[in-house]
């Protein structure tokens, strides 16, 4: 295996562990929060938050926790952050809080912060979990915002970003508002990744 | 004893962490409430100003010990436009929030219903505006549903919330003419 690297590690968590192109966790709040491209990035961020938080805490705390308990202590972490995300949000961006509800709550659940968790800050070093959180954050938000963005675009025939807005001139597709729309991109979206990482190895072996 | 041991350590750990996440989670939730009050409290002066006719400016509470009964509309020059209030009527599902206003010739200045559950597609058209807008203007004396000699249509299929509508006004503003 390579030597690892802040860098190598942030990069790792976007391209190679995309939290939902590669590893396929967090379906559940990607379809719920990726109506409008608002709400998709005000969810990555919520979620980076606590990931980011989890990430150091259960990395600080590593030799501290037992194995035998290590799933209750990662949720009361966990849950400790969504709280205070789901505090502060409500306080401070209502009309956010309004759109995402139930889904803020849920972070504590989404597979993707316990994943890294277990699979990763319980075994490596603070600095390297703050990459991967950050890594994983990103990829998250990446795939987050076209998500919302292709949605919001074709499904409301507009986007409306923080007060600026623009349209195109199609009628709107209420396909792509419901889940069903966000599995078709989402696909589409795989489909490209796997296509270009399977010429790649291709190139690689000839 | 080794066991003993070890499921008390385990427990001890468990059991700091719970504290210690609980002082954090104490210590931010008293500064977000204190805003979330404040925003709370934007919406309900919002709510009012909606109902009320234009030119009027502050709200003044009338306080019964901790609790407002009803708001004293006020213009800029602190002459009384008329009376506001939020009053909770029970519909035909559940609780039925809504906020009024009137002149003071107990005249509806205007209504809206600010939180409700009634039945999607029905009794939920109280909140329509086709519906809410039918109060402007409406006397206290006048203001029963058509058929029994008001001035208020009901909503098709919805006899019960928009009954409960009406009954929730006639009370708010019964208890302030009381008042005055």
């Amino acid at each position: 295996m390579a030597k690892m690297t802040f860098s190598g590690e942030i990069i790792r968590g976007i391209t190679k562990d995309n939290p939902i192109l590669a590893l396929v966790l967090g379906l559940c709040p990607l379809l719920a929060c990726s109506t409008t491209l608002e709400n998709a990035i005000g969810m990555s961020f919520a979620a980076w938050f606590v990931l980011f938080g989890s990430n150091i805490l259960v990395s600080l705390l590593r030799k501290q926790i037992p194995p035998i308990t290590r799933i209750p202590m990662f949720i009361i972490i966990i849950c400790t952050f969504v709280t205070i995300t789901d505090m502060v949000m409500e306080a401070y961006a209502p009309p956010l809080y309004d759109q995402l509800g139930i889904f803020v709550p849920l972070i504590v659940v989404n597979c993707i912060i316990i994943g890294r968790a277990e699979a990763y800050a319980n075994k490596n070093d603070l600095k390297y979990s703050i990459a991967d959180a950050i890594g994983i954050g990103i990829g998250f938000l990446i795939v987050l915002a076209i998500l919302g963005f292709v949605r919001e675009l074709f499904g409301t025939g507009g986007i409306a970003l923080y007060g600026f807005e623009f349209n195109i001139p199609i009628e709107p597709i209420t396909f792509m508002i419901v889940p069903g729309g966000a599995f078709m991109t989402i696909g589409i979206l795989m489909a490209m990744t796997n296509y270009n990482n399977i010429r790649k190895q291709r190139k690689g072996v000839a | 004893m080794k066991m003993e041991k070890e499921m008390i350590s385990v427990l001890v750990r468990l059991v700091v962490l719970a504290a210690c996440a609980g002082v954090v989670l104490g210590a931010i939730y008293i500064p977000t409430q204190a805003q979330l009050e404040k925003y709370k409290e934007e919406q309900r002066q919002l709510a009012l100003k909606a109902v009320m006719p234009p030119g009027t400016d502050h709200f003044d509470p009338v306080k019964l010990g901790e609790e407002t009964l009803y708001y004293r509309a006020l213009d800029a020059d602190n002459n009384l436009v008329g009376f506001c209030f939020f009053h909770k009527q029970s519909g035909s599902q559940d609780m039925i929030t809504l906020a009024g206003g009137i002149d003071t010739d107990y005249k509806l200045a205007g209504i809206k219903i600010v939180a409700h559950k009634e039945t999607p597609g029905l009794g939920s058209k109280i909140a329509e505006l086709e519906f809410t807008d039918q109060f402007k203007g409406v006397h206290t004396s006048e203001l029963a549903l058509s058929k029994k000699g008001g001035k208020i249509d009901a909503i098709t299929g919805a006899t019960i919330s928009s009954q409960a509508v009406i009954d929730g006004l006639h009370a708010k503003i019964d208890e302030i003419k009381g008042m005055n």
